[in-house]
C-alpha cells in the first residue's frame, strides 16, 4: 500500500513538465555518450554537475539516472554496430549482437536491445517500489568476502561465455588478471608494471582498453579480409525488417524476463553487480536453450537477455544510494556527490522526508525508458544506414574515432598509444585464435577483485578459511567450482557410461 | 602384380600435429610463446614485489598468480586445434593501417591535430582502400576536420596543437 501511494506521487512529480524536460534532456544526453567511444556516463556526469546546482534536486537526479540508463543503451549501439562496447557491461552485445548486424540484421539487433530495456526498465521500477528497501537492506550484509567470492563466480562465468576453448578463455582471464594490476598498488603505493613511464603509474583505464582490445584490433581485422568478404551484408530495407518479428518475440521473451530479475538482483550488489548479471544472463540462457551451438552466430537471445540484466542492474543501483546513501558504483558515487551539493542526505528516512526526489527519480525511470524506446527506435533506420558507408571509409574514420576517443578520456596521448597498443595486441591474439572478451571482463573485475581479496584476508587475520566460514560467499565459490568441473564431469562420466547404441532399424 | 605401399612419412612433433592451415597454425604457437613468456616475466617481476607482507597479501600476489597462469595455460593450448582463417589474408592493406596508427601515435602534437588526422586517413584511404587519389584528399580532409569540430568545437575536448605553437608562446 506504502508503496503504492509512494509510486503515485512519484508519477505526480515526474510528470511535471520541468522534470520531464530534464528526463528528455539526460537520456538524449546519454545515448549520444554512449555511442562515442572514450567518453562515459561517469565523466558525463561529473561535467554537468555544476549544472545541477541552480536545478531542484528531484530535477537534478532525475537528469543524471536518464544519463546512466541512456549511455547503456548508446553503448550497446556501438557494440552491435561496430563491436565497441561503449560501456563495460555492453561487452555481451558484441558477441550476438553484432554477429546480427553482420547478418544484416543491424535493425532487428538494435530494436530488440531498445525494447528489452524498455521491458526491463519497467519491471525493474515496479521490483524498486515494492521490494526496494528491504532489498537494500540485505545487500548491506554483502561485505568483501562476498564480493571477492561473486566476483570469482563472475570470472568462471566469463570462461563459459567465450566462444574460444575454456583454456584459452582461462588464459584470456589471466592476461586481464594481470594487466588489472598495471599501476600503483592500493595499499603500499608501489608502481606495478609501469616500466618508469608515469600514464601507467595510473593504471590502464577501461575505455581505452575497450577501445583498443575491440575497436582498433577490429578495423585491423577487416584491414586483413580479402575485398570482397569485407562490406556488411546489405542492410534491409522496409521498415517491418528493420524491427523484430514475432519469432524474435517468442525467443527473447523469456531470456527478458530472466535478464530483468537477474539484473535487477545483481544490480543492487556493489561493485560489479550489473556487469556480472549482463553476462551471467548470457551464461544462463546458453545453458537453458535448446539450441546452445547458436550462440555466437547471431542469436537473439543472446542479446535480449543481457540487454535487460543491464538495464535492470543499471536501476537498481539506485536502491542502496536512495535507501542507504551507499553508492554501488562510480556512477552512483558522483550522483551521491549531486545530492549532497543540494544539500539532501540520501538514506532510509529519504523516502519519508523527501518522497518527491525519492519516488519522482523512481517514477521517472518509467518515463525516461519509454523515452528510450520513442527516441531510439525511430533512429534504427539511420543506425543502420551507417552500414551502408563502404568498408574503405568506415573503417579508416572508426580508426580515427578510436584514436580521438582514447585521448579524450584525459585528453592524454599516452592513452592513444596504450589503446592502439591494446588494438595490436587484440588483433594479434585474434589471429592466434584467442576471444579478448573474457580479457577485458576480467580486467574490470581484477581491480575489484584484488580489493576484495585483500580485504577480506584482513578479515580473516590472513587466513583464506574466511570465505569458508561466510555461508553467500561458501555457496558462491562452490558454484563456481561446479561450474568449472562441468564439462570434465561430464567428458568422464560420458566415457565410463557410453550412451548405449541405437538399435538398427533394418534388422 | 606389384603391390603397392603406401609412402612412408617421417613421425611428426606433437606440435606440428596441430589441425589447421599452415600460418593459422603458425599464428597461433606464436600467440601461445609469448603470452607464456609475458606471464613468466610477468610473476619474476610480482615474486620481487612480495606476495605476502607482515601477514597480509602484498603488492605481488595477484600478478604473480595472474602471470603464473598465464604461462601454465598458455602452454596447455599449444595443443589445441586453430580454426581455418576465412580466406587467404590481405598483406598489403594491414601495413599501411598500423602506419596511420603510427601517425596518428607521434604526429598530433607536432604538426597538429587536423594535419596528423588527414594524414592517418590518406594513408588508410587511397594508400591502403586504393581509392582515387581526388577522392582520397577530399575524404581525408573532411573526415578530419568533422572530427576536430565535433571534439574541439562541441564536445570542448583540447586536442593536440602543433609543438611550434607552443614554441613560439601561443
Amino acid at each position: 500500500m506504502e508503496a503504492f501511494s509512494g509510486i503515485l506521487t512519484g508519477l505526480a512529480h515526474a510528470a511535471m513538465p520541468m522534470n520531464l524536460l530534464f528526463c528528455l534532456i539526460g537520456v538524449a544526453l546519454g545515448t549520444a555518450v554512449g555511442v562515442l567511444p572514450g567518453l562515459g556516463p561517469t565523466a558525463t556526469i561529473s561535467l554537468l554537475l555544476p549544472l545541477t546546482f541552480r536545478m531542484e534536486p528531484a530535477a537534478a537526479v532525475i537528469m543524471l539516472a536518464g544519463i546512466y540508463y541512456g549511455a547503456m543503451y548508446g553503448g550497446s549501439i556501438t557494440s552491435i554496430l561496430i563491436r565497441v562496447p561503449g560501456e563495460a557491461a555492453t561487452v555481451i552485445s558484441c558477441i550476438d549482437g553484432h554477429e546480427m548486424a553482420r547478418q544484416g540484421q543491424a535493425g532487428k539487433a538494435l530494436g530488440m536491445a531498445a525494447f528489452a530495456s524498455f521491458i526491463a526498465g519497467v519491471l525493474s521500477v515496479l521490483g524498486i517500489a515494492l521490494l526496494g528497501p528491504l532489498l537494500a537492506r540485505a545487500a548491506y550484509r554483502f561485505g568483501p568476502v562476498e564480493i571477492a567470492a561473486l566476483v570469482m563466480l563472475g570470472l568462471v562465468m566469463v570462461v563459459m561465455i567465450s566462444s574460444a576453448s575454456s583454456i584459452k578463455s582461462l588464459a584470456m582471464v589471466a592476461l586481464g588478471l594481470l594487466l588489472s594490476t598495471v599501476g600503483q598498488d592500493f595499499v603500499t603505493g608501489e608502481a606495478r608494471f609501469a616500466f618508469g613511464w608515469t600514464p601507467l603509474t595510473d593504471g590502464l583505464g577501461i575505455a581505452v582498453i575497450a577501445i583498443g582490445l575491440f575497436g582498433v584490433s577490429e578495423i585491423l581485422v577487416m584491414a586483413s579480409r580479402r575485398d570482397d568478404a569485407r562490406d556488411m551484408v546489405a542492410s534491409p530495407r522496409r521498415l517491418r525488417e528493420l524491427l523484430p518479428d514475432r519469432a524474435d518475440w517468442a525467443r527473447a521473451r523469456w531470456p527478458i524476463l530472466r535478464g530483468s530479475g537477474l539484473g535487477f538482483f545483481l544490480g543492487l550488489l556493489p561493485g560489479a553487480g550489473a556487469l556480472v548479471a549482463s553476462f551471467g544472463s548470457y551464461v544462463l540462457e546458453k545453458k537453458l536453450s535448446r539450441e546452445p551451438q547458436r550462440f555466437g552466430k547471431g542469436a537473439i537471445e543472446g542479446l535480449a537477455g543481457p540487454e535487460a540484466a543491464n538495464n535492470a542492474g543499471a536501476q537498481s543501483a539506485f536502491i542502496p544510494l536512495l535507501s542507504l546513501g551507499i553508492p554501488p558504483n562510480a556512477v552512483m558515487g558522483v550522483v551521491l556527490g549531486a545530492l549532497m551539493m543540494q544539500g539532501v542526505a540520501p538514506g532510509p528516512k529519504l523516502a519519508t522526508d523527501r518522497p518527491d526526489i525519492f519516488w519522482g527519480v523512481i517514477a521517472s525511470m518509467l518515463f525516461g525508458n519509454l523515452m528510450l524506446v520513442v527516441l531510439n527506435v525511430p533512429l534504427v533506420r539511420v543506425f543502420v544506414s551507417l552500414l551502408r558507408v563502404p568498408a574503405s571509409l568506415l573503417a579508416p574514420g572508426i580508426l580515427l574515432f578510436c584514436a580521438v576517443g582514447a585521448y579524450s578520456v584525459n585528453n592524454s596521448m599516452a592513452d592513444v598509444i596504450i589503446a592502439m597498443v591494446c588494438g595490436l595486441l587484440g588483433w594479434g591474439l585474434r589471429r592466434g585464435g584467442f576471444d579478448p572478451v573474457p580479457l577485458l571482463i576480467a580486467f574490470v573485475l581484477g581491480g575489484i577483485l584484488e580489493k576484495a581479496v585483500r580485504q577480506a584476508l584482513l578479515i580473516g587475520y590472513g587466513s583464506p578459511m574466511v570465505f569458508v566460514q561466510r555461508p553467500i560467499a561458501l555457496a558462491m565459490l562452490v558454484l563456481a567450482v561446479a561450474l568449472l568441473l562441468l564439462p570434465v564431469l561430464r567428458r568422464v562420466i560420458a566415457r565410463r557410461f557410453p550412451a548405449p547404441e541405437s538399435p538398427n532399424p533394418m534388422r | 602384380m606389384s603391390i603397392q605401399h603406401p609412402p612412408q612419412h617421417p613421425p611428426q612433433h606433437p606440435l606440428q600435429q596441430t589441425p589447421g592451415p599452415q600460418p593459422a597454425r603458425r599464428a597461433h604457437l606464436l600467440s601461445c610463446v609469448l603470452l607464456c613468456l609475458a606471464g613468466l616475466v610477468a610473476a619474476a617481476m610480482a615474486w620481487r614485489m612480495g606476495l605476502w607482507v607482515d601477514g597480509s597479501p602484498g603488492a605481488g600476489l595477484l600478478p604473480f598468480v595472474s602471470g603464473c597462469l598465464l604461462a601454465v595455460l598458455s602452454l596447455g593450448s599449444l595443443g589445441g586445434a586453430v580454426s581455418a582463417p576465412e580466406a587467404a589474408p590481405d598483406r598489403v592493406r594491414p601495413r599501411w593501417y598500423l602506419a596511420a596508427i603510427g601517425v596518428l601515435c607521434a604526429l598530433p602534437g607536432v604538426v597538429g591535430s587536423t594535419l596528423a588526422f588527414a594524414l592517418a586517413l590518406f594513408l588508410m584511404i587511397h594508400l591502403g582502400e586504393r581509392r582515387a587519389l581526388r577522392s582520397s584528399i577530399g575524404w581525408s580532409l573532411g573526415l578530419a576536420l568533422a572530427t576536430v569540430v565535433l571534439f574541439r568545437q562541441v564536445l570542448g575536448v583540447p586536442l593536440p596543437e602543433p609543438v611550434m605553437l607552443h614554441l613560439v608562446g601561443y
